[in-house]
């Protein structure tokens, strides 16, 4: 506080990290929540659930968000009252508590961008603390029931300090600015009566100024107490977390406690620090092993270096038993030769900015390209060495590629379990009885993927509930069971991630399905698409099923949105239904945006480019004399099997005259396999995808584009989509023409 | 209970940190109307406080009760005593150690 002008800026710094964090913590408090739902007396859940509160309320605290602190403060107030068992959480309250959490969320948002409040939302909040306040106020008969059993169990506190409970004394005194923290002592005491029993607190009265001096808001509390408790030093210095760089605390094991210690010393795995031995097992804090070594750095100048168990002995109270029980579990395994490995820290993970990684990713992408272009030189060379050195750089190279790309990935299990509320709230809107299962959620996707396939999954989602799963008495009229089944599932397939969202409801009705395109004008009326292209008719502009436009699905952002927004992705989605069986939606998208493994084809002059994992084999050097159809399409005889062909040259109407012997790509794509033919086999190569301009988006089967290490631009296909037009009938109603390639040169 | 003067203090609803510098001003003037009563009438050296309405409570509500016990002591040489202290107030001064605030005769809200 010395240094205002220091303090904002490091606020204005910091407060992003805050804000993502918070996020997080709000994530989590509202899957505690849901978890709650189905054990609504799970100690371990609801002591999370208040930490996580306590940390939101915390931090903000230190930010200065008074908004949040101040509405946080009611929510915990109530958190605390099911924790302590004073009050039950009913699903009415649950209700309460994630519509809370909505709050604080918006709050937290409300943060980063700072604007004046409307009032109708300062109304909402106040009257939800006000139902907060009717929630959580306890009789007088129940406090008082409270109060008295908290007497009552001492003898069982008695039996717990016989099973290895250790008692700590500990003096704190809070910094003057601990209020305007938006810390609350009341709080922190509670939590840490919560780890154990509080034995003889004092607290010094006598630093409280009298009211005509005191300043109202300044903290002058100071308390001595003793803490019965089997919770480890860590644990106990962990409560006073937020308070504890303005806050003195002084915590040691009392003397009694000296022989429990070191018998669990004695029992420790063996270790070679000293220091390490003692936070193993309790006796000190990592805070307070920071101060002790810190101490003995400084003291480093004198003549003799204070050993650190005496530092531990003198400045934190560590009992001399227990600092010799752990010099000799040190000793011991000084002479014996290192066995065990260390415990992992678990603190692992660097926060790093966004756009900073982004950065290293286009770095990355071009160096890709300069790579390209070196060994391409090379090659020209005909030098060996340098040919050889080049490949060397070569897969260096892909190996940073792949191991930065990894760093943006992040399992779409959180974006998954984000829908449990959804489901919950939706179904019950709908008076729906509905489980949602969730499978594959360790599935790694690029995390600005995962961020925007959020959307359209939850519009998918909340579809599904509304238009594909029936109510309880639908559902058993029509003979299937009361509760119904919503699956999320994800899962990696030929180097693109499959996400499925499956109902079991009524199904899609093909039959409706025509009637509303008729109807719209999306297809002429009387005609009669081909069985698998009425499905898609879902996706066009323009269309709702929707018999009753509901304020859940029929918002006007229509499926069309959906697949426009997943298509933007470089993703494709389908429709299966069987009517009265359920839906499945597949949505397939590239595990990243900006880098794939390529396998680089010539037609002619131009290049493409297939996603390496989509091709299976190649057959190289077939003779060029093959009977075509008017779209380039044929069939060739591979092993046994029909493979069907698709000719470039005739699908995108390539100008240029076709060599005597031509090579067959086979693709995979979907559950299909088909044949490309080409002029020349290019081999592999690290592909950065560039955006496809404007103009050449309607161009089907093309997903993006990419330069050359020779400067040229090769298009990369899209697999399924190049199926779907090869598999095509020519002048089908819904079929787009292809267009002929513009001549490709940069 | 001897109803002394007419002036006997009620704490409000909310004894927190968002009402503290209020609630401060408010007591300051209570105080000094107590100071000018005693010149007429000696009152008790018990001061007794009605505490029953207090329903949220924090660790600043109660070092504010401290601060006006310690101005009650020094000034008018009288004890601060809640009575009737509703079940949260109880329980916030026996988890702050700040039971002798409370009445005697009342049961306390824990082992402080």
């Amino acid at each position: 506080m010395k240094n205002a002008e220091f303090d904002t800026s490091f606020i204005a710094e910091a407060l992003p990290s805050f804000i993502s964090e918070a996020r997080e913590q709000i994530e989590a408090i509202e899957q505690l929540l849901l978890q709650l739902e189905d054990a609504p007396d799970d100690r371990d859940l609801l002591d999370a659930l208040f930490r996580c509160a306590h940390t939101v309320k915390g931090s903000a605290g230190i930010f200065g968000l008074d908004a949040v602190v101040g509405f946080t403060h009611h929510v915990e107030s109530l958190l605390d009252r099911l924790r302590e068992g004073q009050l039950a959480l009913t699903p009415a309250l649950g209700t309460l508590l994630l519509q809370c959490n909505d709050q604080i969320k918006a709050l937290i948002d409300a943060a980063q961008d700072p604007q004046d409040e409307a009032p109708e939302d300062v109304a909402d909040r106040a009257t939800l603390v006000e139902r907060l306040r009717e929630a959580g106020a306890p009789s007088a008969a129940a406090a008082a029931a409270a109060s008295a059993d908290t007497a009552a169990p001492e003898a069982a506190a008695d039996d717990a300090a016989a099973g290895g409970a250790l008692l700590w004394r500990l003096r704190v005194q809070f910094g003057a600015d601990t209020f305007r923290n938006g810390m609350d002592p009341l709080a922190i005491l509670g939590y840490v009566a919560g780890l154990g029993r509080i034995v003889g607190l004092s607290c010094h009265l006598d630093a409280v100024p009298p009211l005509d001096r005191i300043d109202a808001e300044t903290c002058h509390l100071d308390f001595e107490f003793g803490l019965e408790t089997d919770a480890d030093a860590e644990a106990i210095e962990a409560a006073f977390s937020f308070v504890r760089d303005d806050c003195v605390l002084q915590l040691r094991p009392a003397a009694q406690s000296a022989e429990v210690l070191a018998a669990r010393i004695e029992a420790l795995p063996d270790q070679h620090r000293l220091g390490e031995v003692l936070t193993a097992a309790g006796a000190v804090t990592r805070y307070q092993l920071a101060q002790a070594l810190q101490f003995q750095a400084e003291a480093d100048g004198a003549e003799a270096k204070p050993p650190l168990g005496e530092i531990l002995q003198a400045r934190h109270g560590v009992s001399p038993q227990v600092v010799e029980a752990a010099l000799h579990k040190q000793n011991r395994q000084r002479t014996t030769p290192a066995g065990g490995t260390a415990p992992a820290d678990d603190n692992r993970f660097i926060r790093v900015q966004a756009d900073r990684l982004d950065m290293v990713i286009n770095l990355l992408g071009e160096l890709v390209i300069a790579g390209a272009g070196a060994s391409m030189l090379a090659r020209q060379t005909r030098q060996r060495p340098l040919i050889e050195a080049n490949t060397q750089i070569g897969r260096l190279i892909e190996e940073i590629r792949n191991g930065t790309l990894k760093l943006r990935m992040v399992p779409i299990g959180e974006t998954f379990s984000r829908f449990r509320r959804v489901v919950r709230d939706t179904a019950s809107e709908l008076g729906k009885d509905v489980a949602l299962e969730i499978v594959g959620g360790e599935t790694e996707l690029d995390k600005s993927m995962v961020e925007r396939i959020a959307d359209p999954l939850m519009h998918l989602v909340r579809n599904g509930l509304d238009h594909g799963l029936e109510t309880p008495d639908e559902r058993l009229a029509a003979g299937k069971p009361a509760q119904g089944r919503l699956v999320l599932s994800a899962c990696h397939e030929s180097g693109s991630v499959l996400i499925r969202i499956r109902d079991d409801g009524r199904g899609i009705s093909r039959h409706k399905v025509l009637q509303r395109a008729w109807d719209r004008g999306i297809v002429e009326p009387g005609v009669t698409p081909p069985d698998e292209d009425i499905l898609k008719l879902i996706f066009e502009p323009g269309f709702s099923t929707a018999e009753k436009v509901t304020n859940l699905s029929g918002r006007g952002v229509g499926m069309d949105v959906v697949r426009r927004n997943i298509e933007a992705l470089r993703g494709t989605v389908t429709v299966y239904s069987d009517e009265g069986q359920g839906s499945t939606i597949e949505i397939r998208l590239p595990l990243t945006l900006a880098i794939i493994d390529g396998f680089l084809v010539g037609v002619g002059s131009s290049k493409f480019i297939f996603p390496l994992e989509a091709v299976v084999e190649v057959i190289e050097s077939r003779h060029a004399a093959v009977q075509l159809d008017a779209r380039g399409r044929t069939c060739v005889e591979l092993r046994g099997r029909v493979l069907p062909i698709v000719d470039l040259r005739a699908l995108y109407a390539l100008e240029s005259t076709p060599p005597a012997r031509v090579s067959v790509v086979v693709i995979q794509s979907g559950g299909r396999q088909y044949g490309v033919i080409v002029d020349a086999l290019l081999g592999q190569h690290q592909t950065v995808i560039k955006p496809l301009s404007r103009m050449f988006r309607s161009l089907r089967g093309i997903s993006g584009s990419s330069i050359l290490g020779s400067g040229e631009v090769a298009l990369i296909f899209d697999v399924v989509s190049l199926s779907q037009l090869a598999a095509e009938q020519p002048g089908s109603s819904t079929a787009q023409r292809a267009r002929p390639v513009p001549p490709v040169q940069s | 209970m001897p109803t002394a003067t007419p002036a006997t203090l009620s704490l409000p609803g909310e004894l927190t940190i968002y009402t503290a510098a209020e609630t401060r001003d408010q007591w300051l003037g209570w105080l000094a109307g107590e100071a000018a009563a005693a010149l007429d009438h000696p009152p008790d050296v018990l001061c007794r406080v009605d505490a029953a309405g207090v329903d949220q409570v924090d660790a600043a509500g109660v070092q504010l009760l401290v601060a006006l016990s310690h101005a009650l002591a020094q000034q008018q040489q009288r004890t601060l005593q809640l009575v009737d202290a509703s079940g949260p107030l109880r329980n916030a001064c026996a988890a702050l150690g700040a039971s002798a605030l409370l009445a005697a005769d009342e049961p306390t809200g824990g082992d402080a």
